[in-house]
C-alpha cells in the first residue's frame, strides 16, 4: 500500500488525538516551582543546603507519582542574596519559565521583597528563611507563607529554658541591626520574667572582624551566661574568639539561634543554642529522613535542608488538597487548619499553619554542643545533642500582640 | 572604668593594629610602586588562609606559614604579568576594575575548590591558651601575632633599605624613567614587588586565620580597614602604614569601652578628620609620580 501524505496526516492526527484524550495530565505538563536561593556569596552554603532540601521534597513527591497526576519540576535560580537581584530573578522565572509558585530566600530583606512581589503578581510564595518578625506580623500578606520560625519564637523558647536552668546574670553580645535588637528585647522580657538580670547588652556593628575588645569587657561584668545574638560570619568570628580566649570555661556560652553552617566553622563547638529543627530529633520519621537525605546528598541535613524540604512539600500537599494549582485555591487549602503528620513536619509535637498570619507553628528545640572528642564523628554537622523542646504556640506572637492584617487577596 | 580595663584594651588594640599593619603593607607597597589600587589584595589574604589550611592540615602550622606566601606570591606575580602590565599608563580606574573583577572570580573559585562552608582551624597547642600579664590574662596566640608582625615589618624594612633589589624598588617608585635608563629592568621589578605584596597578604591571612576563621569572604572583611590604613598613613609610605595601622587598632579597641556600636565607624572618623587637616595622610610626602 502506498502511503500518501494525506493518509499519513490522518493516521498520525487520529493517533495523537487518542493519546491526548487518554492522558489529559500530560497535556498540562509538569508543575513548575521557582526556587530562589543565594547560591553564591556569603550565604552560599545555606542557600545550597536549602535548595537541596527543596529538591529532596520534590523528589519524594515525584516518586509517589507527583501531584494531581503531574510531575513537579524545580527551576533553580541564584537570588544573589539581595532584594533587587532576587526580584529580577523572580520576575524572570515567572515570565520566562512560567513557574506556578515561588519558594526560597535566605534573609529577611529578600523574603520581604519577594513577599511584596507575590502580592503584587498574585503568586503564592513560601519563604523558607528570614526570621524577622515583621514578615508575619505587620508585613504579612495573603500570598506569603513562612516555614521558618520568627525571631520572637527563637528568643522566647531558648531564653525561658536558659534563664531557668543555666544561671541568673547575663551579658549580651548583640548584632547591631533590627534582628539583633528585636531578639535581645524579646529575650530580655522572658529572662526578667524568670528572675534573671541583664548586666550588659553590648551592641556590636555588623561585619566586625575582631570581637576581642568586646569580649574583654565580659570578664569585667562576670556574668553567669554569655549570650551571643549573632548569625553568619559575625557569629563564627565571635565564637572563635570566645574559644581563643578560653571564655567557654568561665561562662555558659549560649545563643537564641544557630545555623549549622556557622557552627561547623567553630572548632571545638561550644554552648547551648536555640534551633528550629535538628537532625537529633529522635522520632522514627526524622531519623529516617536524616538517613535518606545523607545518602542522597552525602551530608547530615541542616536546618536549611529541613526548611527547604518543608517549603516544597507543604506547597505541594496544599496543591493536592486544593486539587488545583490556582494560587487562591492553594492558599485556602493551606489555611484549612490541617495538622501536619510527623512525616510531614519531621518534628515532635503539634505543627500547623496559622491561617490568620500564615506562620508555620511547630516545636522549637534547644541543643547543646557535644563533648569536643565526640564531635564530627558522623560527619561535619555532628556537633550537637538534644536538650529540650518547647511547643511553638506557647512562644509565637499571640494574635493580640500581632499587627497582621491580611489585605489584598 | 578601671585603669586595668583601659590597659587591657590598649594591649588588645596594639595586637589588632599589628594585624592591620601586616594586611596593609603589601597594599601600600603595590600602590606606592605601581600605582594600582589593588582590590585583589583581599583575596590574596583569603588564598593565604586556604592554602595554609590545606598545607597546615597535612604538614603542620609552620609548613602552612611558609608555603602559603610562596604560592600566593607566585600567583600574584602571574596576575601582574598577565592582567596589570597591559594596563600601565592607562587610567588608574582600569587597574582598579580589573583587580576588583579578579577578586570576585577568585572568591567564587575558592568556593568551588574548598566549598562555601566555614572551616575551623586552630593554632598549635603551644600557642593556644592564656598568658597572665598582671593586670589581665591575654591570648598567647595574639601576643605571638604581635611578635610575628614586628618581625615581618622589620624584615621588610631591612629588605627595602639594605638590599640591592630594595634600592631598585625605592628608586623605581620615585623615578621609573631614570631608573630604567640606568639599565634596570623596571617591568621585572614591578612583577617582583607585586609578588612580595601578595606574599605579605598571605602571611597576614595565615596568622589571622586561627582568630578570624576560614571563610571565602574573610579577605573582603580584612580589606576595608586596610584601605583606611593606607589612606590614613599616607599613600605609599612605609612607617606611615605602621603608625596608622596601630592607631586604627587602638582607636577601635578603645572605642569599645566608650560606645561599642561606633567601634567600626571610629576608624573612618579618624580618617576623615586626618584628611581634613593633612590631605596627604599622616606621613604622606610629595610623590613625584602622583603629582
Amino acid at each position: 500500500m502506498r502511503l500518501t501524505r494525506r493518509d499519513f496526516l490522518k493516521a498520525t492526527g487520529a493517533t495523537l488525538a487518542v493519546l491526548g484524550a487518554s492522558a489529559p495530565g500530560k497535556k498540562e505538563g509538569p508543575i513548575l516551582i521557582g526556587d530562589l536561593e543565594p547560591l553564591t556569596g556569603p550565604y552560599a552554603a545555606m542557600g545550597q543546603h536549602q535548595r537541596d532540601g527543596v529538591l529532596f521534597g520534590v523528589e519524594e513527591i515525584n516518586a509517589k507519582g507527583g501531584v494531581l497526576g503531574r510531575e513537579v519540576k524545580i527551576v533553580s535560580e541564584d537570588d544573589g542574596n539581595t532584594p533587587s537581584s532576587a526580584l529580577a530573578k523572580a520576575n524572570k522565572v515567572l515570565d520566562n519559565n512560567k513557574v506556578n509558585f515561588l519558594l526560597g530566600s535566605s534573609n529577611s530583606a529578600v523574603a520581604l521583597a519577594l513577599s511584596k512581589l507575590a502580592l503584587e503578581r498574585k503568586v503564592l510564595y513560601l519563604g523558607a528563611n528570614g526570621y524577622a518578625d515583621e514578615l508575619t506580623t505587620v508585613n504579612c500578606n495573603p500570598y506569603f507563607f513562612r516555614t521558618c520560625p520568627s525571631a520572637t519564637m527563637f528568643a522566647r523558647s531558648s531564653g525561658a529554658w536558659m534563664a531557668t536552668n543555666l544561671g541568673k546574670t547575663w551579658h549580651f553580645i548583640t548584632a547591631d541591626y533590627a534582628w539583633g535588637h528585636s531578639t535581645a528585647r524579646a529575650m530580655k522580657a522572658v529572662i526578667e520574667s524568670k528572675g534573671g538580670r541583664i548586666l550588659a547588652n553590648e551592641l556590636v556593628p555588623m561585619g566586625t572582624a575582631d570581637f576581642s575588645a568586646h569580649l574583654l569587657k565580659v570578664r569585667n561584668t562576670k556574668p553567669d551566661i554569655l549570650c551571643v545574638v549573632e548569625v553568619g560570619l559575625d557569629s563564627i568570628t565571635c565564637l572563635k574568639q570566645i574559644i581563643e580566649f578560653g571564655m567557654q570555661k568561665e561562662f555558659k556560652v549560649v545563643g537564641p539561634a544557630l545555623m549549622y553552617e556557622d557552627a561547623v566553622a567553630v572548632k571545638p563547638f561550644v554552648g547551648y543554642w536555640g534551633v528550629e529543627w535538628s537532625h537529633t530529633i529522635a522520632t522514627k520519621e526524622t531519623q529516617d529522613f536524616v538517613a535518606r537525605y545523607k545518602k542522597r546528598f552525602n551530608y547530615i541535613p541542616t536546618t536549611h535542608s529541613w526548611a527547604g524540604r518543608m517549603a516544597s512539600t507543604q506547597l505541594l500537599l496544599g496543591v493536592e488538597r486544593a486539587k488545583s494549582t490556582d494560587a487562591k485555591a492553594v492558599i485556602k487549602a493551606l489555611e484549612d487548619g490541617h495538622e501536619l503528620t510527623p512525616a510531614e513536619s519531621l518534628k515532635t509535637g503539634k505543627a500547623y499553619w496559622r491561617p490568620w498570619d500564615h506562620q508555620l507553628i511547630g516545636e522549637m528545640y534547644l541543643v547543646k554542643a557535644k563533648a569536643p572528642a565526640e564531635q564530627r564523628k558522623l560527619g561535619d554537622f555532628d556537633l550537637f545533642e538534644m536538650v529540650t523542646s518547647t511547643p511553638g504556640d506557647q512562644v509565637a506572637h499571640a494574635r493580640s500582640e500581632s499587627q497582621c492584617k491580611m489585605v489584598g487577596a | 572604668m578601671t585603669i586595668a580595663a583601659v590597659a587591657a584594651q590598649v594591649v588588645n588594640g596594639l595586637v589588632l593594629g599589628s594585624l592591620y599593619v601586616m594586611i596593609t603593607l603589601g597594599l601600600s607597597l603595590a600602590f606606592g610602586m605601581i600605582g594600582v589600587v589593588n582590590f585583589a589584595h583581599g583575596v590574596m589574604f583569603t588564598l593565604g588562609v586556604y592554602v595554609s589550611f590545606t598545607v597546615g592540615n597535612a604538614f603542620g602550622f609552620w609548613a602552612g606559614l611558609l608555603v602559603a606566601p610562596l604560592v600566593v606570591g607566585v600567583l600574584a606575580m602571574g596576575l601582574e604579568r598577565v592582567m596589570l602590565r597591559p594596563l600601565y599608563g592607562k587610567l588608574p580606574l582600569y587597574g582598579l576594575l580589573a583587580t576588583f573583577g579578579v577578586a570576585l572570580v577568585v572568591e567564587e573559585l575558592i568556593r568551588v575548590v574548598w566549598g562555601s562552608l566555614g572551616m575551623g582551624y586552630g593554632a598549635p597547642d603551644y600557642l593556644s591558651g592564656d598568658v597572665p600579664l598582671g593586670f589581665m590574662r591575654f591570648s598567647r596566640y595574639r601576643l605571638f601575632t604581635l611578635v610575628a608582625s614586628a618581625a615581618l615589618v622589620c624584615g621588610l624594612w631591612l629588605f627595602l633599605m639594605k638590599t640591592r633589589v630594595g634600592l631598585m624598588i625605592r628608586a623605581g617608585s620615585r623615578d621609573p624613567e631614570m631608573v630604567s635608563m640606568l639599565g634596570i629592568p623596571i617591568p621585572r621589578v614591578l612583577t617582583f614587588v607585586f609578588g612580595v605584596a601578595g606574599a605579605t597578604a598571605a602571611v597576614a591571612g595565615v596568622l589571622a586565620s586561627p582568630m578570624w576563621g576560614i571563610l571565602p569572604t574573610i579577605g573582603m572583611t580584612a580589606l576595608m580597614p586596610a584601605f583606611v590604613v593606607v589612606v590614613l598613613g599616607g599613600l605609599g609610605t612605609f612607617w606611615g602604614v605602621v603608625f596608622a595601622g596601630l592607631l586604627v587598632g587602638l582607636v577601635q579597641s578603645l572605642m569599645v569601652l566608650f560606645f561599642p556600636p561606633a567601634s567600626e565607624a571610629a576608624m573612618f572618623l579618624v580618617m576623615i578628620l586626618t584628611l581634613l587637616v593633612r590631605p596627604r595622610g599622616l606621613m604622606g610626602e610629595i610623590w613625584e609620580t602622583f603629582e
